[in-house]
């Protein structure tokens, strides 16, 4: 997906340097805030919810 | 190639799941190591274990920092840019302080290897795929950094994904009970024997042949990897026979397999 630009690499036209792009650009970021936010939930959850067993 | 899209952002969620997981098992793993040396060689002797711990905290931390520090130089010269930079810096305080405060399971230890990821998912963002010259000086620059980042970055969760596959009794079980500074892992159990973050005396491979549990474990191991990666050419493959833009780099699709699980 990285060398196709997310399949847009048509749209930002650079065939020579796929990598480039708002696709990719923003596919980085957004893996970010979710992972960010996933371990955020594996912190707060056992809180939340204190009944449930999370082993 | 909305399949190979779909399917791609699946991938990169269960790599994440996987990165979390070894945060959670490092911590753990090196707390039961300490327990281990309490109990074989007198009291004080497990305090070189938790002495790494807060060494690798301090150097994940610090080279975060460093990270976070050299993009506001570098690369601030757009709002997007500083966006994404504050951002990565307030979410990452965010996850250390609510780690620190509210939580009952997490680890610093986790918390920096939350913290070194995401600030490498931003450097990568902001240095390599920026389109904007303007916000981008290494605009049209190989960036080999972020490939050899992104490749251990996948290395390591792909050979995490293949042990604790292999071991049918995993530490990950045992994560809820992780309290960063009681410690109590692997106290109340038939203390299994712990090697890398792994459980080895599981009772698929018997414990007597050292060699050939090693064996079977790397070939599992090595399954798993192939598995990976060939799910990820096929996605791409549907990505390149349902695009316009096809048949193109047709050579380079093992390539983008490889690269895809690396540096997405």
């Amino acid at each position: 997906m990285a060398l196709t630009s997310w399949g847009a690499i048509e749209k930002n036209g650079d065939i020579a340097n796929p990598n480039v792009g708002e696709a990719s650009m923003w596919m980085l970021i957004v893996a970010q805030w979710v992972a960010l936010l996933l371990y955020l939930w594996t912190l707060v959850a056992p809180r939340l919810f204190p009944d449930r067993d999370f082993t | 190639m909305w399949i190979a899209r779909v399917g791609s952002v699946l991938f990169i969620l269960l790599q994440q799941v996987i990165l979390i997981d070894i945060g959670y098992n490092w911590n753990e793993s090196w707390l039961a190591k300490s327990d281990q040396a309490e109990l074989d060689e007198g009291p004080r002797k497990g305090k070189k274990w938790l002495g790494a711990i807060i060494v690798s905290c301090a150097i994940l931390y610090i080279c975060s920092l460093a990270g976070i520090i050299i993009m506001y130089i570098h690369f601030s010269g757009c709002q997007s840019n500083n966006a994404f930079i504050s951002i990565t810096l307030i979410l990452s305080l965010i996850c250390t302080a609510v780690q620190l405060t509210i939580s009952e399971t997490g680890s610093l230890l986790t918390s920096g290897c939350m913290t070194i990821y995401a600030t490498y998912l931003c450097g990568a963002a902001v240095a390599t795929k920026n389109p904007l010259p303007t916000c981008n000086p290494m605009l049209g620059e190989t960036s080999t950094w972020s490939i050899v980042v992104g490749l251990l970055f996948a290395l390591i969760s792909l050979t995490w994904t293949g042990f604790s596959y292999t071991s049918d009794k995993r530490l990950g079980g045992a994560a809820a009970s992780g309290n960063g500074e009681e410690g109590d892992v692997g106290g109340d159990e038939e203390e299994p024997t712990i090697a890398g973050g792994v459980v080895l005396n599981n009772s698929t491979y018997g414990t007597a042949d050292t060699t050939q549990n090693h064996l079977a474990r790397l070939g599992s191991l090595m399954q798993v990897s192939l598995v990976l990666v060939c799910v990820s050419v096929l996605f791409d493959l549907f990505q390149y026979t349902h695009s316009t833009f096809s048949n193109v780099f047709d050579l380079l699709l093992v390539c983008n397999g490889i690269d895809f699980v690396g540096g997405y």
